[in-house]
C-alpha cells in the first residue's frame, strides 16, 4: 500500500502538472522580401537564416513588452552579416507552464544583401 | 473530529477569499483585465514601387484603434491597417512606405475592449522629374 502511494503521487503530480503545460505554434506572415526589391536592386544570396523574440506574460493574461518581428529579423540578417530579408515566414509560439506564458516571434527566411545598380 | 474537519475547510475558504481579493485589489485599480500584443505581419511596400527616383524621409509610425463597449459593442469604425499606414505616411510628407512592420495589442478593460493596431515603416517621396 505504502509502495503504491509512493508511485501514484509522485504520477499524479507529473500527470497534473503535464496538463498545466501546452505548446502552440501558429503561422503569422509570410513575405517575399523585408524591404523592396526592383529590377535595379542587386540581390547577393547569403544562405538561410532565422531569428527570434519572446516576451512572456502572467497567467496568459498580461503581456510584458511584446514579442518583435523587427528584433527577431534583425537577429536574423544579422547571423549572416546582410541587410534584407527574402522568401520571409513568421511564427508565433506559445509556451505555456503553471502561472507563466512565453510567447515567441519567430522569422525565418534568406538572407541577402541588396544593394541598387549605380 | 467534525469540527477539525469544519475549521479546516474553513481555512482553505477563507485562502481562497484573500487570493481572489488580492488578485482584485491587484486589477482593480488599474481596470485592466487582460493585456496581450499579437505580432502582426511585415510588408515590402505598401503600394507596388514606381520606376522612379526617390528620397527617404525616414522611419514613421502609425496606429489606429477601435473600442467596443462591454467588450461587445462596437463603439468606433473597425480597426483599419489602411488607415494606419497612410497615417504615418502623411506624416512625413512621402508617396509610399516601404520596409513595413505591423502588430496590434488587445486590451480588455472593464468597461470594454481596446484593440490597437501599430505600424512603422520607412516613408519614401518620389522625385519629380524635370
Amino acid at each position: 500500500m505504502n509502495t503504491v502511494k509512493k508511485i501514484f503521487f509522485p504520477v499524479t503530480v507529473c500527470v497534473l502538472l503535464s496538463f498545466t503545460m501546452s505548446c502552440i505554434t501558429t503561422p503569422v506572415c509570410f513575405a517575399p522580401s523585408s524591404t523592396p526589391v526592383t529590377s535595379k536592386s542587386v540581390v547577393q544570396k547569403l544562405g538561410k537564416t532565422e531569428g527570434s523574440d519572446s516576451t512572456w506574460s502572467f497567467l496568459g493574461l498580461w503581456m510584458w513588452g511584446r514579442p518583435d518581428i523587427e528584433e527577431a529579423m534583425k537577429e536574423a540578417i544579422q547571423k549572416k552579416g546582410g541587410n534584407a530579408l527574402v522568401d520571409v515566414r513568421c511564427y508565433r509560439t506559445f509556451r505555456w507552464f503553471v502561472l507563466v506564458g512565453v510567447t515567441t516571434v519567430n522569422v525565418e527566411g534568406e538572407a541577402v544583401r541588396v544593394t541598387e545598380r549605380p | 473530529m467534525k469540527i477539525s474537519n469544519f475549521i479546516h475547510r474553513l481555512n482553505i475558504q477563507r485562502s481562497g477569499l484573500i487570493l481572489f481579493l488580492l488578485l482584485a485589489m491587484a486589477v482593480l485599480p488599474t481596470g485592466c483585465l487582460m493585456k496581450y500584443t499579437h505580432p502582426g505581419g511585415i510588408m515590402p511596400s505598401y503600394h507596388p514601387m514606381e520606376d522612379r527616383a526617390y528620397e527617404d524621409a525616414g522611419w514613421s509610425t502609425g496606429e489606429t484603434s477601435s473600442f467596443h463597449l462591454l467588450w461587445a459593442i462596437p463603439v468606433t469604425p473597425a480597426l483599419s491597417l489602411d488607415r494606419a499606414v497612410k497615417e504615418a505616411i502623411h506624416a512625413k510628407g512621402g508617396d509610399n512606405m516601404t520596409d513595413i512592420r505591423w502588430w496590434y495589442a488587445t486590451q480588455h478593460w472593464i468597461v470594454g475592449t481596446v484593440c490597437v493596431v501599430h505600424v512603422k515603416g520607412k516613408v519614401i517621396r518620389y522625385r519629380t522629374e524635370d
